[in-house]
């Protein structure tokens, strides 16, 4: 009696255990039928190890050029910059159409249409009133570059980029007054990196800031997957970025600027948005971020430090482009584009992505083949993962891993969630994952000879 | 003695000290090392073996099974005598060494009328040479002989007595001691780091861990790890090879339940299953080749990376266990044991390859077996002995082996992941020369090539271009153009009646092939005269606008290869040479030219042109129409070349050789005015009710007319004198090779090309002649068949073949009398014999002036 109770009371307790993980991982799943060009479905999950987290994620359509715009935004010293960007980078971008692909001219303020975001865009209303500003005197200056307006997509993203860097840090500088934005002070303090994807009709630009990635998924004729990776990471393992800043520096600085694997030894992505620290000169650091608890990082003489031009890549999507995952590098720490590509195919599929089979001592060869063919048989019947949504799909085989079973995978997730946000730090970084799923029949039937 | 204990001694220090110069450096311990290794120290030469390993036991050869499949197996009479040459070494090895080597011999079975035909061929080559080989067809036989096997759907089983189970690591530890009494100096546990090269490419030296050695020739048998030692000097860094690593796998599980497995029993191979499977009193082996259980493995770089074993997919090889197990459902009882995945190097025509890289001189290669690296290491070792001593092998003739026969496109990695799966599945297959991959198809196109298929071409690739083979009648748009697999060993093939159509158009009135997969080259410089006539055995001074066909020989006499050579300039040539000749005649140009100084500028040009063949009598006034120029006899008779205009297109060169014997024009079209030409010449054609033909019609309008091929019935092993063209040769002037031929008139020759008409041959219901059939005098083996086709005009199988007399010689009398005969897969058929091209009769118009390739 008492001994079933026991196992009534495991089970049951396995039963809720295993119910928290999925609800954890589930807890921020979005999915998204879009169904419009290329794309056709976005799926997103999020899973924070800050508290509160400082990983962003936002996706919008531009009205005048339909270009789809998809950003993972990982902020670090805070969660303001991050938040900033992910909702004030998409006017910019907006606002930076060039001229052949503006379907509609809509003025600057009716461009943007939100598809979804993790943060919410309510600033306040003075706060407000000043970026309209600042976008809508971009978007006259903009017009009026022949350069830029005839230009390229890649050198419109970098504009875009760039210049909501500087209004951000021109936010935080005193007024005429002489008064201090404290939170204008706070966003152009912390930082964030950022992967945006701009995909319009067929064509795919990504532009990297800092060390999230981008990874496209391809099917080879025979079936199989391969990751072809859109961005690189912007850290000391990318040798041309170290000779990049090293260049830019006198050669006295050889030995402070990067130290440790990090920016004057303390910050580790090597180009961002915000952190100002990095980009401002010592006086004006003393004046406006001091007063507020941000003391200027050792050895700057030579500001700035921090690039904030995104590296982009171009891709025209074939049909054999299946997704497009994007995430934050807490992601890319657990597992490598190569699994990611191929965790999402199998998902897609609709097959659970299985260990080879290992014939148990003992078995004879003929035994063998009947288990093969069971597995077989089993593999159409129960091939429907755990997860709807893709996102959440990537991130419990992260943080569960790939090998050893549903039984294992569960064990290895609750331990792991079990660590409340904010110590959870220590484990792992914040998560966001974004995998847009193409519009096959689109990309094979859809030709342009624009580009 | 004394000298010889001293030699020990200097032996034994070597293993600690690396030696400062070595007169050849081989790398790779596995059976292709220690075989080349072997073989050189035996000729006298210094060889350092550097294995980064041990002997034998790393890479392929430790993990295989230790099979060696005789000579019988294969259909190439080079291969069948580089196996042969293996199974010689490895037997008198067996003699004097102790080590495994049971003759358990091998049985084929076949289930299907394909593979019946394959054995019944491979019996009647095998029978001449060894009256032990056996064909069963009875199945309660087949059942009382091997009674675990499954029988029942068995039609046909052949026995091969000489096939061997040996222990491959004790062989390559054998060979290398062997090599070692002879001098040879062994490295092991020392990966070669890189390989250097100087002045004109030319290997220097060789950086290994123990040091560096000294030394000119570097021979590459690192197997799966062949091509990737560093070379610093080339573009890519190492030596680009046309072999790709894929997986080889097999079960090794515990001995069959049941009495009747000895040492003794014959390995088995299912020809219609694909599977192998080998019993001992001890263990069980067995190996499946379904095209699904075989991946491409990525390249394996740098020589010093560990040997990782593949993980071991059960599930892709299902297939091949569901074969085995109908086989022998004994099978099924045995424990499932290990499922044993192991790496081999494969290449994209199932041949090994062997001989001197172009990339780097002193450079050698030795890879590629293809799953049959013991059967094939131990002869091919000998053959490059005496390619690096002597320069030409005795052995066997080396054309479908050697590095020469690949081009770029060969050795991308894109095209061998696409080719070698398809090529490893075939490892047990027989393939004649008709057999088509399908696999990294579609490569090199003409620019007509849609039109082409659209008129309903079915394309056969060679070196990766498309060629049309013949043209359906009706073709559906939404068809495969491509042809794969093999034509029908018995009876009509399927294109025979479109090819008589083709070739009636041809010989009647006019034809269209597209031969753009000819090499092409620009031959132009100051000495381009002299140094022609000295590489080719014709005399090649001739006017401006003659084309000449020639011979190179090499300094034994044989074709290095055959050509025209037509003059467009004094000091100017364009020559045309077979398609799968390309790299090789231009790396024997480039070689003569360095040895000659001469001033000689040599250029590839076979991507650059489009080759269309108009064959028939009517194709003078077709040219005369497209061309407005006069095309008459006088004007443009054969064997000359002018470049011409078509409609608005310029540039042309038109040559009056059709390569068949018709009266007719190959033009060469600059690609980029192809399409405009081509439809011109199909709006023109109408009038005379032109017709594509594809390369199948070409075959039998050629061999008709007793006109060999390179590559196909002449080699580097056959010279002028024995083909019947002597009259081609010059030996007014100096050339290469002179001394040989004029050796050889004198001394008359002892082999002979015949052309061979079989008489009461049903087309229908009889195994057809593909080359490589005996031909039998009163009875008695007396030469091979080359290449056989279907004699339209003729109205039977001609075959051109060799008859051999290695005792007297061949007279004319030696093939006037008696009576000849030629053996058909076990049938035999009478046939005549013809010395010299026949007279062929025409129903229409003007007779060419006649050409008679052979006299």
């Amino acid at each position: 009696m008492l001994k079933r109770k026991v196992i009534t009371e495991f089970r049951r307790h396995n039963r809720s255990s295993r119910w928290n993980a999925d609800a954890h991982l589930r807890a921020h799943e979005r999915s998204a039928n879009v169904e419009d060009d290329a794309i056709m479905r976005v799926d997103t999950c999020q899973l924070a190890a800050n508290n509160p987290i400082e990983d962003f994620y936002s996706a919008a359509k531009c009205l005048s050029s339909r270009a789809f715009l998809f950003g993972v935004f990982d902020g670090h010293g805070g969660q303001q910059c991050s938040r900033h960007i992910s909702t004030n980078l998409y006017p910019y971008l907006c606002a930076s159409v060039l001229k052949k692909h503006e379907v509609v001219d809509y003025p600057s303020d009716q461009r943007l249409e939100w598809l979804f975001s993790s943060s919410d865009g309510h600033l306040p209303n003075a706060f407000k009133g000043r970026e309209t500003q600042h976008i809508a005197e971009y978007h006259k200056q903009f017009k009026k570059n022949a350069n830029a307006y005839t230009g390229t997509v890649r050198e419109a993203l970098k504009l875009a980029f760039e210049t909501c860097d500087k209004d951000l840090a021109e936010n935080a500088l005193p007024s005429a007054k002489g008064v201090i934005d404290r939170h204008a002070a706070m966003v152009a303090a912390s930082g964030s990196c950022c992967t945006l994807a701009h995909i319009r009709s067929r064509h795919l630009h990504v532009a990297n800031l800092g060390d999230a990635a981008a990874v496209l998924g391809v099917v080879n004729p025979n079936g199989s997957v391969t990751a072809r990776q859109l961005s690189r990471a912007h850290c000391v393992d990318n040798a041309d970025e170290v000779h990049r800043i090293r260049i830019a520096h006198p050669a006295s600085e050889s030995q402070t600027v990067l130290r440790g694997g990090r920016l004057l030894g303390e910050l580790f992505p090597l180009r961002a948005f915000g952190d100002v620290r990095y980009k401002w000169p010592l006086d004006l650091q003393k004046v406006v971020l001091e007063p507020l608890g941000h003391p200027p990082p050792q050895h700057l003489f030579t500001p700035p430090y921090l690039s904030t031009s995104p590296e982009v890549f171009y891709h025209k999507l074939t049909p054999n482009d299946r997704f497009l995952v994007l995430a934050t590098d807490g992601l890319w720490e657990w597992l490598d584009p190569d699994t990611v590509v191929r965790l999402v195919h199998d998902h897609t599929l609709g097959t659970i992505t299985q260990q080879p089979y290992v014939p148990k001592s003992g078995t004879s060869l003929r035994q063998v083949r009947e288990q093969l063919k069971d597995r077989a048989r089993g593999e159409q019947k129960t091939k429907k993962p755990i997860d709807e949504n893709c996102a959440t799909h990537i991130i419990r085989h992260a943080l569960g891993g790939v090998s050893g079973g549903a039984t294992k995978q569960y064990e290895r997730l609750i331990d792991i969630l079990q660590v409340p946000p904010g110590r959870a730090r220590n484990y792992r970084d914040d998560i966001t994952v974004i995998v847009i799923h193409f519009n096959e029949t689109f990309l094979d039937g859809h030709e342009d000879d624009e580009e | 003695m004394i000298g010889h204990r001293l030699a020990r001694w200097r032996w034994a220090r070597s293993y600690t000290t690396a030696v400062a110069n070595a007169d050849v450096v081989v790398c790779g311990g596995g059976i292709s090392g220690t075989s080349i290794a072997y073989h050189l120290a035996k000729r006298g030469k210094k060889v350092a073996l550097v294995e980064k390993d041990s002997i034998g036991c790393s890479g392929a050869t430790g993990l295989s099974a230790g099979l060696v499949s005789s000579p019988i197996f294969w259909q190439d009479t080079s291969l069948q005598a580089i196996a042969q040459a293996s199974l010689d070494l490895y037997s008198h090895l067996a003699t004097t060494c102790k080590f495994r080597y049971i003759k358990c011999g091998r049985t084929y079975l076949a289930s299907s009328m394909a593979n019946e035909i394959l054995l019944r061929r491979m019996y009647s080559r095998g029978v001449v040479h060894n009256d032990k080989v056996e064909l069963l067809d009875c199945q309660s036989e087949m059942l009382e002989r091997w009674p675990f096997l499954q029988t029942e759907d068995v039609q046909l089983a052949l026995f091969s007595p000489e096939d061997v189970a040996l222990d491959p690591v004790a062989l390559c530890q054998h060979l290398a001691l062997i090599a070692k009494d002879y001098g040879a100096l062994i490295y092991e546990s020392n990966p070669v780091l890189e390989v250097h090269i100087g002045d004109e490419k030319q290997v220097y030296g060789v950086s290994t861990k123990m040091g560096f050695i000294e030394t000119s020739h570097f021979v590459d048998a690192a197997g799966i790890w062949a091509g990737s030692h560093l070379v610093k000097a080339l573009p890519h860094q190492h030596v680009q090879t046309a072999a790709y690593p894929c997986t080889y796998s097999y079960i090794h599980t515990s001995k069959l339940p049941t009495g009747s497995v000895s040492d003794m029993t014959p390995i088995f191979n299912d020809l219609d299953g694909n599977v192998m499977l080998r019993t001992t009193s001890f263990k069980t082996l067995c190996a499946g080749f379904a095209e699904e259980s075989i991946r491409p493995l990525a390249r394996q770089t740098g020589s010093a990376t560990p040997w990782q074993h593949p993980e071991p997919d059960w599930n892709t090889f299902d297939p091949n266990l569901e074969k085995l197990i109908s086989r022998c459902p004994m099978l099924g009882d045995c424990n499932h044991g290990d499922l044993i995945v192991g790496m081999e190097a494969y290449t994209p025509d199932k041949l090994p390859t062997i001989g001197e890289s172009s990339q780097a001189k002193g450079y050698w290669v030795m890879c590629g077996m293809n799953g049959q690296g013991l059967s094939l290491a131990g002869g091919l070792g000998k053959i490059l002995g005496e390619l690096m001593c002597e320069s030409q092998s005795s052995t066997a003739d080396v054309a479908r082996v050697d590095v020469g026969r690949f081009i770029d496109l060969h050795a991308n990695n894109q095209y061998l992941i696409g080719r070698t799966p398809e090529v490893a599945a075939l490892t047990y297959s027989n393939l004649y020369h008709s057999h088509q991959c399908h696999t990294a198809r579609n490569l090199r196109m003409a620019p007509i090539y849609h039109q082409l298929r659209d008129a309903g071409a079915v394309f056969g690739e060679i070196m990766g271009y498309e060629r049309p083979l013949w043209f359906e009648k009706t073709p559906k748009t939404e068809r495969n153009a491509l042809m794969s697999g093999q034509d029908a060993l018995i009876g009509k093939p399927e294109w025979f009646e479109r090819v008589a159509s083709e070739y009636e158009a041809c010989r009647e009135r006019v034809g269209l092939m597209d031969m753009s997969s000819f090499s092409k080259y620009d031959i132009t410089g100051e000495d381009a005269v002299e140094y022609l006539q000295f590489l080719c055995s014709a005399n090649v001074d001739e006017p401006i606008g003659t084309t000449v066909y020639t011979g190179m020989q090499h300094q034994k006499g044989g074709y290095v290869t055959d050509c025209t050579l037509s003059r467009l300039g004094e000091k100017k040539f364009f020559m045309v040479a077979p398609t799968i000749q390309q790299e090789r005649v231009l790396v024997w140009m480039k070689k003569w030219q360095a040895i000659l100084k001469a001033r000689v500028h040599v250029q590839d040009v076979t991507g650059a042109y489009t080759a269309l063949d108009l064959i028939g009598p009517s194709s003078r006034y077709l040219m005369g129409d497209i061309t407005g120029l006069s095309m008459s006899s006088n004007d443009f008779p054969t064997f000359r070349c002018q470049e011409i205009n078509i409609g608005m297109a310029t540039g042309i060169r038109a040559i009056s050789v059709t390569h068949c014997g018709e009266l007719g024009w190959v033009i060469y079209v600059p690609n980029e005015v192809a399409q405009n030409v081509y439809e011109k010449i199909l709006d023109a054609g109408k009038e005379y009710s032109l017709q594509h033909a594809g390369y199948y019609t070409l075959r039998q309008l050629r061999i008709e007319k007793f006109y060999v091929y390179w590559g196909q019935d002449i080699n580097a092993t056959v010279t002028p004198v024995e083909c019947g063209r002597l009259f081609r040769v010059d030996f007014k002037k100096d050339f290469i090779g002179k001394k040989a031929l004029e050796e050889q008139v004198e001394r008359g020759v002892s082999k002979r090309f015949v052309q061979l008409l079989v008489d009461g041959h049903d087309k229908e219901t009889d195994p057809w002649p593909q080359g490589g059939e005996t031909i039998l005098k009163d009875g008695r083996a007396v030469g091979l068949t080359t290449s056989a086709a279907y004699g339209f005009t003729l109205g039977c199988q001609v075959c051109i073949g060799y008859v051999e007399n290695k005792e007297f010689g061949v007279s004319p009398e030696f093939v006037s009398s008696g009576h000849f005969e030629i053996d058909i897969a076990g049938k035999r058929f009478t046939c005549r014999l013809n010395v010299h091209s026949p007279s062929l009769p025409m129903i229409s118009s003007e007779h060419p002036l006649h050409y008679r390739p052979t006299q």
